[in-house]
């Protein structure tokens, strides 16, 4: 088992690099036939790297703890859905999930791009990207972190998964989040294509639009189930703790939302080429950066893995990279002219700067928070910690002034906006921002940074209902429909831009659930004996005692509590093999307004005697941020899907002037 | 006016945001770092540390952990090599699930007149990671 991995990994390892070589000297001697044998070779990879994880699953599936890996991850007791994801779980399996990740999208973009065609000149600089990326998981996997390391003796049960990870969002969490911030590469690859080639103009952008989409899609659902993991298994009443890890997720995706957005300014009128290809790659960067914090130890975390070998290598490879991709481009700048310039501060065009720019210092700002303690210990060595209140006080305010440009942005016209356009535009949304807020003002909300920050999200919400209503109106004027089919085939004949509007509405959700949660969180704590009770913004927790279960393998203590008359039970559950690490369960009731979040923070006693120390959380909002996630995978989708081809008819073709007898 | 071909207002609208992001960057820094002490360190400042927010890391003393009568609050004594021991009250509820003997402590708070220091969060250390040790120190033999 073990040598059937190792040797699927080296191999993979070997075809990766004659890839690359076939490729590259492919182009250089203009032979197509080992430009396609570089790109079998990449087929082949892929199958050596997938065959690996298959063995390695298997390994798990059959518990062959002669693997020290499986050993290390995975034991008995577990469930086989837990046994075969703890394949992730730990720095080997997760390398090697990330090199059969981007084997998988490797094998797509060769799928779908095999036709001849414009974009075949592309491939064999994007084939080598790729396989490049593959090739150094496969250099780490076969030479430094071998998840195929063998034990000597066989011992009769593994370790197991730690606690942390012993929760349903561990099948779905970390390998979203894995996978997209692979999902990465391939858009780089296309830029690193079309730099080569010198082929700068829309066709890169074409390609890789999908794809970049695609990994930010991937990315952020990973982000957000993340958010919804650490809200329900490590109990401290809220869901995004500006950890590095977290951090290290969420800047790629902060950027590459300015790159699906700059994209459009290159398309519509030619402009940023060299801006965009910088963004895809700083994504690129920053999705490196991520895997190399992630699995190097460099930054302390709650996700806190050893501090490994593996870290060097993945700074050369960083190193690498960013110095080749950007010596490319420096060399490609004279080519990267616009075709246009700005007019005007109130257009489209400008928006979109903002925009970008406003992404570009949010991530930033949350990049020198988070490699700060770094920093100034290498310089002025200071032990100093940067934590959320740092990120709140520096995100914030630039958060808000995003939301604000994204209800202006769609509303400007491109080139330049008249005044018409404007009070056209904005007089709705913006009545209906002040109506609003005369409405939170009247239900009693008070603070100011709730005022401003709902008063954006209406504003937002008013400019998608407005643009919404105002394209089914007109389709519905054009064709006579009925309202909700006028709606139906307005967006799917607009799908680009009214699932733009789906995800505006999703992160609106978000944006929501976060200041709902952030300003107006109630807690209370108290050590309760059977009977007695505790009141946190109108709900009144009993307590009545513990209960102890013992399913296998496990020891399970559960406060048995009531909230406003209905049961709520927080846990605690001690795993026999790590019984110094037990694992909570959060309590918790959700509406549409409010979660109640309760934790069982300790116990004094036996069973139905037993004294029960609650914290409890009243959590406003919060479920909107999950809505949110879920928008957001509908938005993209309606986004990504397939345009509708407009019908067509081929025109007779016209004859020349001078036939008819006119003189040209 | 133009520079470079591009409107000049565009690199204003531009600067202001650089500018602005800066700003709260420094002001983030100065305001909200917190500078991360050993006991001995914070021990070595005298009362010159006292009202000022610290994070203090050190080994929980063995034996020392108690639960406040009510139920909530927790005391707890940390200490590293070579340092006297500091006593920390804790009264913030959300006590990590892996506070024992010898563990190493984050506590973030402020320290008193009476050299008390009143953390308002404590976090453990976990000694594992998410990795385990490695077989040889596991008692594996006999399984």
């Amino acid at each position: 088992m073990a040598s059937l991995g190792q040797v699927c990994i080296v191999g993979a390892f070997a075809l990766a690099i004659y890839a690359i070589v076939a490729s590259l000297l492919g182009v250089k001697k203009n032979q197509r036939e080992l430009i396609a044998s570089g790109q079998n070779a990449a087929w082949a990879a892929t199958g050596l790297v997938v065959t690996a994880s298959g063995v390695l699953l298997t390994a798990f599936a059959v518990h062959d703890f002669s693997l020290r890996y499986v050993w290390e991850h995975s034991n008995r007791a577990m469930p086989l859905d837990l046994v075969l994801a703890a394949f992730y779980s730990g720095q080997q399996g997760s390398l090697l999930y990330w090199a059969t990740s981007l084997s998988i999208f490797t094998a797509i973009v060769l799928y779908q791009q095999r036709k001849p065609g414009p974009q075949r000149i592309f491939m064999p600089y994007v084939t080598s990207v790729l396989m490049l990326t593959v090739g150094f998981m496969t250099l780490l996997l076969g030479f430094v972190a071998s998840p195929f390391e063998a034990l000597p003796r066989p011992p009769q049960d593994g370790v197991g998964l730690n606690p942390l990870l012993y929760d349903e969002g561990m099948r779905i969490h970390p390998p979203m989040l894995l996978a997209g911030l692979m999902a990465w590469t391939v858009p780089f690859a296309f830029a690193i294509g079309a730099l080569a080639t010198g082929k700068l103009g829309n066709e890169w952008v074409q390609l890789s639009r999908r794809y970049a989409m695609v990994a930010w899609l991937i990315l952020g659902l990973g982000n957000v189930l993340g958010a919804w993991w650490a809200y329900h298994v490590l109990g401290w009443g809220g869901y995004w703790g500006w950890d590095p890890v977290e951090n290290v997720a969420l800047m790629p995706w902060l950027v590459g939302t300015a790159f699906i957005h700059s994209i459009q300014m290159q398309e519509r009128r030619g402009m940023l080429k060299a801006w965009n290809l910088a963004l895809v790659m700083v994504a690129f960067f920053l999705s490196i950066f991520g895997t190399f914090v992630v699995r190097s130890g460099i930054l302390a975390s709650v996700h806190a893995f050893a501090l490994s070998a593996i870290g060097p290598y993945f700074l050369a490879f960083l190193t690498f990279v960013v110095v080749g991709s950007l010596g490319l481009l420096f060399w490609r700048l004279p080519k990267l002219r616009s075709d246009n310039q700005l007019d005007s501060l109130l257009s489209r065009e400008a928006s979109f700067l903002m925009n970008n720019l406003l992404f570009l210092g949010i991530t930033f700002a949350i990049f020198w928070g988070t490699i700060y303690p770094l920093v100034a210990e290498a310089l002025a060595d200071q032990k100093v910690s940067v934590g959320p209140p740092f990120f709140k006080q520096v995100v914030g305010p630039l958060l808000g002034a995003l939301l604000l440009l994204m209800g202006i942005g769609p509303l400007m016209p491109w080139r330049r906006a008249s005044r018409e356009n404007l009070q056209n535009n904005f007089l709705v949304p913006a009545s209906g921002v002040l109506i609003g807020l005369a409405m939170l003002f009247l239900l009693g909300i008070r603070d100011r940074f709730a005022l401003i920050g709902f008063g954006l999200c209406l504003f937002v919400f008013g400019t998608v209902v407005q643009e919404f209503t105002r394209g089914t109106l007109a389709r519905r004027s054009a064709t006579g429909e009925h309202y909700v089919a006028a709606l139906g085939n307005l967006v799917r004949r607009n799908n680009r831009r009214y699932g733009g509007y789906v995800v505006h509405l999703a992160i609106l959700l978000i944006g929501a659930g976060a200041v709902g949660s952030n300003v107006y969180q109630q807690e209370g704590q108290a050590s309760l004996a059977p009977g007695a009770s505790l009141n946190v913004a109108g709900y009144t927790v009993v307590a009545h005692g513990i209960q102890t279960t013992t399913p296998p393998g496990v020891r399970v203590v559960e406060g048995l509590l009531t909230v406003n008359g209905e049961d709520l039970r927080p846990q605690k559950q001690f795993f026999d093999n790590f019984q110094n690490q037990p694992s909570t369960k959060v309590g918790l009731r959700s509406t549409p307004v409010e979660d109640v979040y309760v934790v069982l923070s300790g116990w004094d006693g036996e069973e139905g005697a037993a004294r029960v120390s609650v914290a409890v959380f009243v959590n406003p909002l919060v479920s909107w941020i999950w809505t949110g996630g879920l928008l957001l995978l509908i938005g993209a989708l309606i986004s990504l899907w397939p345009a509708v081809q407009p019908a067509t008819r081929t025109a007779p073709a016209r004859a020349p002037l001078g036939a008819l007898g006119v003189a040209p | 006016m133009l520079v470079g071909g591009v409107n000049i207002k565009f690199f204003v609208a531009g600067g202001v945001i650089a500018l602005a992001v800066a700003y709260l960057v420094l002001m983030g820094l100065q305001g909200t770092t917190v500078y991360f002490l050993t006991v001995g360190e914070l021990q070595a400042k005298g009362p010159a540390a006292q009202n000022q927010l610290y994070r203090v890391s050190g080994m929980l003393v063995p034996g020392t952990l108690n639960r406040e009568s009510s139920g909530l609050g927790i005391h707890f004594e940390i200490a590293d090599a070579g340092s006297s021991p500091l006593s920390v009250v804790y009264r913030g509820g959300q006590v990590p699930d892996i506070m024992g003997d010898n563990i190493e402590i984050v506590a973030e708070g402020k320290l008193n007149a009476q050299g008390t220091f009143m953390a308002n969060t404590v976090l453990a250390k976990c000694p594992s990671k998410l990795e385990n040790a490695p077989p040889e120190e596991h008692d594996y033999a006999g399984a």
